[in-house]
């Protein structure tokens, strides 16, 4: 193939430099003499025009404003840390405060959240924060605790959103309850002083949750007072279960009887 | 006491031992950094001195890259004459932005005096001042590659270094430059 003018061009040059006469280079491209020839004579000329120098009055004048800048940059008191940093990584600056201002905003909803009641419009955050708690909680101590919790929340909530006369949220006094299960359910994969610890919190969540609605059963329209009266009766049978030991290990029939902690609340 | 670097020993400095200097220079150290700006300041001005008018402006010129490059000489990373002479191309383009805002004479009246049109020169020689004349009637890129690969005489790899293109392109706009070049030289009359 037949290389570009431009590449041969190059070529000529190097080879002038090397010491070949222009005259000798055209001889190898004869189709190109014509075009070559002016242009090769032009690049030696300009290669052999005189090195241009700067005064030595300019860069002693250069230099003196250099040695003022460096001295004034090394009497100039540091910026801080933050500033320097903040003035070299401008984009890591702006992730940075994005991240800590979705922190603010997500910690701040939550704050507020964790007071809020079934119908509230902060309610799903809080059930959302207690969701991503319990994924990110490993260990069975750690969720059986976390069970613990979200059961004193779900009665709270149902007592405060608790109106006379008014039908009960059941899907609340489910989620109260079986909450309170799963914490015992976890303790059971416990051993030794833990287990006791948490069985000790158990009962007293269980007491807590029996003494809660037992002031709300009262004040419960008709239909809604036979399930508190059941979810109370559970309480008690779980309460009893828990101080005199597993139903399972109970000598009150042919049969063990069925662990009130196995029942799943489902009230429509 | 250290003793002050020479003009003659900023000269020329290999790459090797440019990048050496680079380094001491930015650890703080001040015969590094003199040594350094001396060699950068004859790079530069040989550079700059093609691209304007007058000396003095090349001068000026040449002091604004110096100042311009110890400011930042600290946040220097990658190949430093790439890098510097960035900083010069930018200088040349807001210089030459300044002076078309300020709407001076155009090129055609610079008062270069141009010995061959007082009579005193012959028509076929090239002169600095020609060459200034022709290099102004070129694209930024057609000057910086006459500039870079026939006046300071870096070779193809450098000059595509220092332009930031491939090998292959500066090959081509070489090409291009130096056939503008003459034939701006054509049209004037001058039988170079």
């Amino acid at each position: 193939m037949k290389p570009k003018i431009e590449e041969i061009f190059e070529s000529l040059l190097i080879q002038i430099q090397q010491g070949r006469r222009v005259e000798d280079c055209l001889k190898d491209y004869p189709e190109n003499r014509e075009e070559l020839e002016p242009l090769l004579f032009l690049s030696c000329q300009l290669n052999g025009l005189p090195k241009t120098e700067p005064g030595s009055q300019a860069i002693e004048s250069a230099m003196s404003r250099v040695r003022r800048i460096v001295y004034e940059q090394r009497e100039r008191p540091k910026q801080p840390f933050l500033k320097r940093f903040a003035t070299g990584h401008p984009v890591l600056i702006r992730i940075a405060t994005s991240v800590i201002l979705v922190l603010l905003v997500g910690w701040g909803g939550i704050s507020f959240s964790a007071q809020s009641l079934p119908g509230n419009f902060l309610y799903p955050v809080k059930r959302l924060a207690e969701n991503a708690r319990y994924s990110l909680t490993f260990n069975p101590d750690g969720r059986a605790e976390l069970h613990v919790v979200f059961a004193r929340n779900r009665t709270d909530e149902l007592r405060k959103s608790f109106q006379p006369h008014v039908s009960l949220d059941k899907e609340l006094l489910n989620a109260m309850l079986n909450e309170s299960r799963s914490a015992q359910k976890e303790s059971e994969k416990l051993k030794g002083i833990r287990s006791q610890v948490l069985i000790n919190k158990i009962a007293q969540l269980n007491r807590h949750q029996q003494s809660a609605l037992e002031n709300i059963q009262p004040m419960a329209c008709a239909a809604d007072s036979a399930v508190i009266i059941q979810a109370i009766s559970l309480c008690v049978l779980r309460g009893d279960c828990l101080t005199r030991g597993c139903c399972s290990e109970c000598q009150c029939g042919p049969e063990p009887c069925a662990c009130p902690w196995d029942v799943i609340c489902s009230w429509q | 006491m250290a003793e002050k670097p020479s003009l003659l020993s900023s000269e020329d400095i290999k790459n090797d031992k440019l990048v050496g200097i680079v380094a001491q220079a930015k650890k703080g150290d001040d015969q590094a950094l003199e040594i350094l700006c001396r060699f950068v300041y004859r790079r530069i001005y040989a550079y700059i001195y093609y691209r304007v008018r007058h000396r003095e402006d090349a001068e000026d010129l040449t002091t604004e890259v110096i100042v311009k490059m110890v400011k930042a000489l600290e946040k220097q990373n990658g190949n430093f004459m790439a890098w510097i002479y960035k900083i010069a191309a930018n200088t040349i383009i807001d210089h030459q932005r300044r002076q078309v805002s300020r709407r001076e004479t155009s090129l055609d009246e610079l008062k270069i005096d141009l010995p061959d049109k007082k009579g005193s020169m012959p028509k076929n020689i090239l002169t600095v001042d020609k060459l200034k004349l022709g290099i102004s009637e070129l694209t930024s890129e057609q000057a910086e590659v006459i500039t870079l690969r026939f006046l300071q005489e870096n070779n193809i790899e450098e000059t595509a270094k220092i332009m930031g293109k491939s090998v292959g392109a500066v090959k081509v706009m070489q090409f291009r430059a130096i056939k503008a070049l003459r034939e701006f030289f054509k049209k004037r009359g001058y039988a170079i």
